[in-house]
């Protein structure tokens, strides 16, 4: 049977613990942890570039959506059982650590950017040593990379900022519920359903955005040449800052929205709905306080 | 700058305003209902 509610938040906290534990005595490790964390996402990604690139759309508008999601869902599964860092997962832990009195604020906001910093370096070198392949250097790959940027970059800032809302909404249920879980199946399972649903469901990530559509950026060069011999193409050229199609415009309010989206429909509802003098009741057992994912 | 791209979009940032506020304010009443919590009111807990 998976914990109560009840037990669910006591084990957060503890992972807040153990979390900002390593933040506070050993904050290059924890940076490292990022590191890992933000490249173990954009595996996902580069295997959602690599098998929906030439699904035609006529088919079904969405196949390539699903395509994209049955292959990122590991990502997320990697990242939990190796116990390596993505700050999604750390905006609703850490707030329910706060509620524990585990961290305040100041340590909270120091943990998210820290975290966010470790992710952006792998995300980002991760996905430049993929732009330096031959295999994603081929057409169809070129033109889907180029494709995804222009929809994602090209979208207005509350379009980004809802979907960024609910990518979180969805991902962190899926990263709470496997600590809600006992078993090594369900755990797999529902980690794994994060990415899908965030992946099929066509939302912004920020974190997988900073690899995904750096991408397009770091290629585009090489994309112009090759368009260059396609007449029937427009290019639309994107660039790193704000304004429409610009990397800078998509991550700010993705990760605005992702904020919302883990902290008050994950954190904040959880915490809710246990039941405080239970909470209370089960601290009065414990023999520790940290608890490592 | 068209404000839909640009980085000071008003209706975004009033409403993460507005989270920034409301969940501060949850954990400042939260923590003012319940004092004590989580520990109680004998705090032996054991050393972080």
């Amino acid at each position: 049977m998976p914990a109560s509610v009840d037990e669910l938040v006591v084990r957060v906290a503890d992972i807040c613990t153990y979390k900002w534990d390593m933040i506070r005595r050993r904050p290059w490790a924890y940076l490292i942890s990022g590191f890992g964390g933000g490249a173990m996402v954009v595996f996902g990604a580069t295997l959602a570039l690599a098998v929906s690139a030439g699904v035609p759309e006529k088919l079904a508008p969405g196949l390539a959506n699903l395509l994209m999601g049955l292959v990122f869902m590991f990502s997320l599964v990697i990242i939990m059982v190796s116990g390596l860092t993505l700050v999604t997962a750390d905006m609703y832990i850490g707030i329910i650590g706060v509620f524990h009195r585990r961290i305040n604020w100041t340590w909270f906001i120091w943990g998210i950017t820290l975290g966010y910093i470790g992710n952006f370096l792998g995300s980002m070198i991760f996905m430049w040593l993929i732009s330096q392949s031959f295999a994603y250097a081929q057409l169809p790959w070129l033109l889907r990379a180029h494709g995804i940027g222009v929809a994602k970059l090209g979208q207005t800032a509350t379009q980004i900022f809802v979907m960024g809302i609910v990518c979180t909404w969805m991902l962190q249920t899926a990263a709470v519920l496997y600590v809600k879980a006992n078993d090594d199946i369900a755990k797999i399972a529902l980690a794994a359903y994060g990415p899908l649903a965030f992946v099929a469901g066509m939302t912004e990530h920020c974190i997988a955005n900073i690899g995904f559509l750096a991408l397009p950026l770091f290629q585009q060069d090489v994309y112009m040449a090759a368009i260059a011999k396609m007449p029937e193409v427009t290019p639309v050229l994107l660039h790193w800052g704000f304004g429409k199609h610009g990397w800078a415009h998509n991550q700010l309010y993705t990760t605005l929205g992702n904020l919302i989206g883990g902290i008050v429909f994950v954190g904040l509802v959880f915490h809710f709905v246990s039941h405080p003098q239970r909470v209370m009741e089960m601290y009065r057992n414990k023999t520790s306080d940290m608890l490592k994912l | 700058m068209d404000l839909d791209y640009s980085p000071f979009h008003p209706l975004v940032w009033f409403i993460f305003g507005l989270f920034c506020l409301g969940t501060y304010l949850a954990v400042r009443l939260f923590h003012r209902r319940y004092p004590h919590y989580p520990r109680g009111k004998e705090d032996d807990a054991p050393e972080r």
